[in-house]
């Protein structure tokens, strides 16, 4: 939690005890329960942090992937001093998973199978402190490149790598006595 | 066995001072033993080729060396996270290309016995425009390979030590100007033996670590849960790049001087038996280096870099296996070797082509063995201020060099019909050569990097084939 959050919350402790509802209680005891609610708030708030939302320009527009691969970040307005992460991921028909990422705010996802993909992230539980809400859900959408357009290549491939080694085999065999 | 599901890492630093330390030892050794070595090179054909007198076991070491680059290290890994089993045997394929050289490097012997330079071999079979081409293509190829290199030095110094980017790049760059200045290819083979092992024996150990460290019948059911098509037969991106990976792999090692100097610096009959060698030792780096990787999601390794992946695994499984600091000094030797064995052999085999092939084939003159040191001198320092001054802003790891796929690709026929053929109609060949550089990149924007090199090579191939049938003008 930073200084200026830290400060907020003792002035909003302050400003309920101070001049919101007159509490029949001694000064000293007014400034005891005072330090007792600015501490609840403190711990409080990360807990009350909206969840991290990912860094995408239009967060309702599923992304794009021909490869599998896909790189997701994240912001988080969460004040804890170290918050952890997990992305959840709901690949195409089957059930979610969890995948922690540590402090990191981001996370090279590979291996997509072809179909649509849901990702939240929250914060992770750590300690005393309690998972976060979950963000918004994004959607990942991974189209690989069209069969025929592979099978093409692939042929086109054999066909030159093999062409190449016959040539050089060929040239090597025919050239021995050439000088 | 498995580590809990919420370990997460970045990779590691050393301290300032180890990580000094082993970058100052590690300089210091490759300056004095290129120092060392370069005591031999009398003569102009001394630096440039170390006498013609190089054995199987540095011939192969060299070759092997060389065609370690960072990129193995780096990208191996990178294709094994995002492309799975097929992108792991993509990347091996690149050793075809060592194979495939070494019949050829027999007929490469014969046609030119004094030969120094892949240029030569360009001006007699293709004349003055061919040269010009193939001089272009290369330059444009090596100097992109060179600041690859460097950028992924001074990235990984970085990384790993937290060195700022721009000394740690100066650093791997000076050290490599400095021996091959002292040194030419005497010091290059010399350092490229010494730096094989040390890379050999750093991936074997990280490897069978990460063996005993994961349960490959859980890792794989893992994987096959969370990223299914890494263990898939059919992932396009993968299948595409295999052969796209392999031509490239042909086109730099058929072209590229590096390899033309190691083949002309051999004893006669060594070179095709080390490039055979050499391809059988480099095939499993990269597999290994990707079976590292694919264990990274499984290990509950946070992946927030794919070009770090390699360092950031094996930083981890070392540590985890009581390594300590140690694991963070093993992995900067190896990757310092992995680098500084491409640098130094990219710095002597371009400063070759400069020194050599300009003022003899474009203005008809040749250095005068006094001053062939002075001017060899002032080329591989140009050659590494260049490559500095380019590497410093920081540009992308491997979308630039996979953009000069299509260009050596484009130089794989000519080669292959300029060795075995007698008729071959010149101009159809280098209109070929222009052809293909032109459609590759225009694959490689249009489609994507994994079809340029394949396109690139299949319309050299036909306008070659073609050149063969067309009668002879010239």
């Amino acid at each position: 939690m930073t200084k200026a959050s830290q400060e907020n919350a003792l002035r909003d402790a302050r400003y309920m005890f101070g001049s919101g509802i007159d509490f029949p209680v001694s000064k000293r005891a007014r400034v005891v329960i005072s330090f007792l609610v600015g501490l609840l708030c403190l711990i409080a708030s990360p807990a009350l942090a909206s969840p991290p939302a990912f860094d995408v320009e239009d967060p309702g527009k599923a992304l794009q992937t021909d490869s599998g691969v896909i790189q997701l970040t994240w912001k988080s307005d969460d004040q804890t001093t170290t918050p952890q992460y997990e992305l959840e991921h709901t690949p195409p028909g089957s059930e979610p998973f969890i995948l922690p990422t540590g402090r990191d705010a981001t996370r090279v996802i590979s291996g997509l199978a072809e179909g649509d993909h849901r990702f939240r992230v929250r914060r992770a539980a750590t300690g005393e402190l309690p998972a976060g809400d979950w963000s918004s859900p994004l959607q990942v959408k991974n189209d690989f490149v069209e069969r025929s357009k592979v099978v093409r290549l692939l042929w086109l491939g054999s066909i030159v790598v093999l062409a190449t080694a016959i040539a050089i085999i060929h040239g090597f065999f025919s050239s021995r006595n050439l000088n | 066995m498995l580590l809990p599901e919420n370990h997460y890492l970045s990779v590691a630093a050393l301290s300032s001072q180890t990580a000094w330390a082993v970058v100052l030892t590690l300089s210091i050794v490759w300056v004095f033993l290129g120092f060392y070595w370069g005591r031999k090179a009398k003569d102009s054909e001394g630096f440039m080729l170390a006498g013609r007198n190089i054995g199987l076991a540095f011939g192969s070491a060299t070759v092997m060396a060389t065609w370690i680059t960072s990129n193995t290290i780096m990208l191996a890994p990178q294709f094994a996270y995002e492309q799975g089993l097929w992108g792991v045997l993509a990347y091996a394929t690149a050793s075809f290309g060592l194979f495939l050289f070494a019949p050829m490097a027999v007929r490469i012997r014969k046609l030119l016995p004094e030969g120094t330079t892949a240029g030569d071999f360009f001006h007699l079979k293709f004349g003055k425009a061919g040269w010009v081409l193939f001089l272009i293509i290369t330059l444009v190829y090596s100097l992109s390979w060179l600041v690859t290199m460097a950028v992924a030095g001074g990235e990984l110094l970085n990384v790993l030590t937290g060195i700022d980017y721009k000394v740690g790049m100066s650093i791997i760059l000076l050290v490599c100007v400095l021996y091959t200045l002292f040194g030419g290819l005497y010091a290059v083979v010399g350092t490229d033996f010494i730096q094989s092992l040390i890379i050999l024996f750093g991936i074997i150990l990280i490897g069978a670590l990460v063996l005993t460290r994961i349960d490959i019948p859980e890792t794989h059911s893992l994987l096959a849960e969370r990223q299914p098509m890494l263990m898939q037969s059919y992932m396009p991106v993968a299948l595409l790049s295999f052969f796209n990976i392999m031509l490239f792999g042909f086109g730099e090692v058929f072209h590229n001087n590096v390899w033309w100097s190691r083949t002309f610096a051999m004893r006669e009959g060594i070179a095709p038996k080390a490039f055979t060698l050499a391809g059988l030792c480099w095939f499993p780096i990269p597999i290994a280096a990707g079976f590292i990787a694919l264990s990274a999601g499984p290990l509950g390794i946070n992946v927030t870099n794919t070009n770090q992946i390699g360092p950031a695994v094996a930083q981890y499984v070392l540590a985890d296996a009581g390594f300590g600091a140690i694991s963070g000094i093993l992995i900067l030797v190896v990757l310092f070797c992995s680098i500084a064995s491409s640098i130094d052999s990219l710095l002597a085999a371009t400063s070759d082509l400069l020194l050599k092939d300009v003022p003899q084939h474009a203005f008809g003159k040749k250095l005068t063995e006094a001053s062939f040191r002075k001017a060899a001198s002032l080329v591989i320092i140009g050659t590494g201020l260049v490559a500095w001054a380019l590497a410093l802003p920081r540009l992308p790891l491997y979308q630039i060099l996979y953009a000069s796929g299509p260009l050596v690709a484009s130089l794989i026929w000519p080669v292959i019909g300029g060795l075995f053929w007698k008729r071959l109609h010149r101009p159809t060949v280098l209109l070929g050569i222009i052809l293909a550089c032109a459609t590759g990149l225009y694959f490689y924007f249009a489609i994507g990097w994994y079809t340029a090199s394949l396109v690139g090579a299949a319309v050299s191939m036909l306008m070659t084939l073609i050149a063969r049938i067309i009668p002879k003008s010239d």
